[in-house]
């Protein structure tokens, strides 16, 4: 093959290369666009943000109801001795009443 | 340049097999299931034995330095002239002319025609590739030619289903997005609600603890207060002891009378 046939089939080629290149961008690009469309469309991602958004706040609420249920635990302990002590105190009131009538003797 | 390389390898190739041509008939058989059922033979003579059942071009064609098929159409002819294949009807489409080579001696290659039959084992993937259906290329026109039928592709899709298919696409991903939405309002109010239950029953909770702290304290005083009756009565015997021993200190004279506690 002459050189000057081979360069100008050279650059015949890299122009048809370029032309079904540029072809089969636009294909994907359009391509591209409509998925685009779609989801922007459709707004999920939005509505899901929203949504997502909203229950990060009940983080702080939850932390709240945590620590509450801590000290409830706690309050209840507590609230345990005190029911022991009046019942020890409750069954000294007859012990006292006793005395109270042997005094009287 | 790459191509040539492996042509010329291919091209050796060739040679030693062109001799085992005749015996090899199963791999004959099986290129001309290759025939499309409208077009006849068209491509059994591109195959190399050296691959066979492939009728694609070597690994290497295609280089950026050439224009493809032409050192594949040039240093690959079919055999030495073109009569010894007129079993089949050659439709060469290519643009580019071959070149007869001369090999060493004259090798006549007879082929044998093709091979039908019910029970003819087929090739599942060239069948395969027999049933894609006829597609359009991406570039219609040549490089010289400009391209007058552009649009014709896009004349001949209907958009119309596609369109509804995008659209309820849309409309599913928007529905599940509502869907998982409301779920998660729901999950906030819940959480919300809890936490408000939470709070008023730790309030609820502290008040009553509050108070029973008092009446703890209250009912402790009992305690202290049967201490103190203790203390009372150890002192009120001890009180009555030593007014005894008082009264027994005086004269028989003196003595008051024994004391009787009498409650009042």
């Amino acid at each position: 093959m002459a050189s000057a046939s081979s360069t100008s089939a050279r650059s015949l080629f890299t122009d048809s290369k370029m032309r079904l290149a540029d072809r089969v961008q636009v294909n994907v690009n359009n391509i591209s666009s409509l998925a685009r469309q779609i989801t922007r469309g459709s707004k999920s991602s939005e509505i899901l943000m929203h949504s997502a958004r909203n229950f990060a706040v009940q983080e702080h609420l939850m932390e709240n109801s945590e620590s509450n249920l801590k000290k409830m635990q706690l309050l209840c302990v507590h609230l345990g001795y005190q029911h022991d002590s009046m019942l020890k105190s409750a069954q000294q009131i007859e012990e006292v009443k006793e005395q109270v009538c042997a005094m009287q003797r | 340049m790459g191509s040539e390389h492996s042509t010329h390898v291919h091209s050796s190739h060739r040679t030693a097999s062109l001799n085992h041509d005749p015996k090899q008939s199963s791999n004959i058989r099986r290129q001309h299931t290759i025939a499309n059922p409208g077009g006849g033979a068209d491509h059994p003579e591109l195959y190399d034995n050296g691959r066979p059942g492939s009728i694609s071009p070597g690994p290497s064609v295609c280089s950026d330095t050439d224009l493809p098929y032409i050192s594949y159409t040039v240093n690959r002819p079919i055999g030495d002239s073109p009569k010894l294949t007129n079993r089949q009807i050659v439709k060469t489409k290519r643009k580019i002319p071959t070149k007869q080579t001369k090999k060493s001696a004259h090798n006549i290659v007879v082929v044998k025609p093709a091979a039908t039959g019910p029970n003819l084992d087929r090739d599942p993937d060239i069948m395969r590739l027999q049933s894609i259906p006829m597609f359009l290329p991406i570039m219609r026109a040549t490089l010289n030619l400009p391209a007058a039928r552009d649009p014709e592709v896009l004349e001949r899709l209907d958009p119309a289903p596609l369109h509804k298919l995008c659209v309820k696409y849309q409309t599913h991903l928007t529905a599940c997005a509502n869907f998982v939405a409301t779920e998660q309002n729901q999950l906030t109010q819940k959480v919300r609600e809890t936490d408000n239950e939470i709070g008023k029953i730790i309030s609820a909770a502290t008040d009553k603890q509050k108070k029973f702290a008092k009446y703890a304290e209250k009912l402790a005083k009992v305690q202290e207060l049967s201490h103190q009756l203790n203390r009372c009565h150890m002192l009120l015997n001890q009180t009555l002891e030593s007014m005894e021993t008082l009264n027994n200190y005086l004269d028989i004279e003196d003595r008051l009378e024994p004391f009787v506690w009498t409650t009042g």
